[in-house]
């Protein structure tokens, strides 16, 4: 699965110790995303 | 009528000598109070940490000599069954006294020997105690901070936490199997303290256990940005400038001795890759993210010891997945797959 959000370099990526389904990113854009790997 | 005026101001001068001397005794007075005041709070504090050591040392003598007892009983069952002390109890005297538990732990791969490595025999005690007494002054922080007398109930899920192979824990277990006291938290905290300073006084330095070369001779980019364990520590992914996310298998890297190791799987990606995230309970999950701002979930399936690797691209899922996040950020998305 590919997820293209961040407009800039993706510097790091971790999942959730709490709930393996979702991940988080960080990127040069300025922004943290939190993914889940559950589709709706 | 000159006599009379001398005379009064005579008097006047002593009355105000006496007056200064007396404000000059009241403030030494209370000088002298609040130091004495200082001194037997210090005083307080220190009988209180001093009992509160000695209340210690007798609990540590005390468990040490369970330990001891439980040493020389699991010695005798060795002796009647060779392979039986393998799986015996790990606590410090243990750890030091069982010279098959280094056999156990290369075969269990990076981590572990990283994690369960007894003292290297070079290093003796008295460097043990070097280290103890640079850093006494913070250690005597950490200790004292520990309130565990009226230790608060949140802390408990740090010392659940623990793992329990530690000392503490060992500490903890033998009490409780030993049953002579209630347990309360007067224990886990001792046990808590104690796993800590053991842990940090297990490790000095850091040793190589195998070298890896990454990528290929006729690629000079190289560089590797991210490595991630996965569940089990059973493989490692790592990922880099090479634009490809590589498995390679702990153990192969650990204990063959070759030139080049080359991955179980290896993953081509469009952009040079800045990190990599094993899943810590989904064993097949690996996330990446690239220079070009992708996050990417792969999906490794392990069967037995064949790695194999699928990346599966759930479109239909996907594109609602797309669908949401454009409702939620108002970006643009593409996809590709």
């Amino acid at each position: 699965m590919e997820y293209e959000e961040h407009e800039k370099r993706a510097w790091s990526v971790d999942f959730s110790r709490a709930d393996p389904t979702k991940l988080a990113s960080g990127s040069d854009d300025g922004t943290v995303k939190l993914w889940s790997i559950n589709q709706v | 009528m000159l006599c009379e005026a001398e005379e009064a101001i005579e008097a006047r001068q002593a009355a105000v000598y006496l007056e200064e001397k007396e404000a000059e005794a009241e403030v030494l007075l209370e000088f002298l109070l609040h130091m004495e005041n200082q001194k037997q709070a210090s005083v307080h504090t220190l009988t209180q940490q001093i009992s509160r050591l000695s209340s210690d040392i007798e609990e540590i003598e005390k468990r040490q000599s369970l330990l001891k007892r439980k040493q020389s009983l699991a010695t005798m069952e060795k002796m009647d069954k060779p392979e039986g002390g393998r799986n015996g109890r790990r606590g410090l005297l243990g750890k030091r006294s069982q010279p098959e538990s280094r056999v156990d732990e290369r075969e269990k791969g990076i981590v572990c020997t990283d994690r369960r490595e007894r003292w290297p025999d070079k290093v003796s005690s008295s460097s043990k105690s070097t280290r103890f007494m640079n850093n006494f002054n913070h250690l005597e922080r950490v200790y004292f901070a520990m309130d565990w007398r009226f230790g608060n109930p949140g802390m408990d899920a740090t010392r659940a936490s623990s793992s329990s192979m530690s000392i503490g824990s060992a500490f903890g277990e033998q009490k409780e199997s030993s049953s002579q006291k209630s347990g309360g938290n007067e224990e886990d905290w001792l046990g808590c303290f104690f796993d800590s300073l053991c842990k940090y006084a297990r490790y000095s330095r850091f040793e190589v256990k195998a070298t890896l070369r990454h990528g290929d001779l006729l690629n000079t980019a190289n560089m590797v940005c991210s490595l991630s364990f996965d569940r089990d520590e059973e493989f490692f992914a790592t990922a880099g400038v090479c634009k490809r996310i590589k498995v390679f298998e702990c153990d192969t890297v650990l204990n063959e001795h070759v030139d080049i190791h080359y991955p179980v799987v290896e993953m081509a990606c469009r952009s040079k890759l800045s990190s990599v995230c094993w899943n810590g309970y989904i064993k097949s999950h690996l996330a990446s993210c690239d220079y070009e701002g992708v996050v990417q979930v792969s999906f490794i399936l392990s069967a037995k010891s064949q790695l194999m690797i699928e990346v599966l691209c759930l479109l239909s899922c996907f594109l609602s997945f797309i669908i949401l996040s454009v409702c939620s950020y108002g970006m643009q998305a593409r996809a590709k797959c």
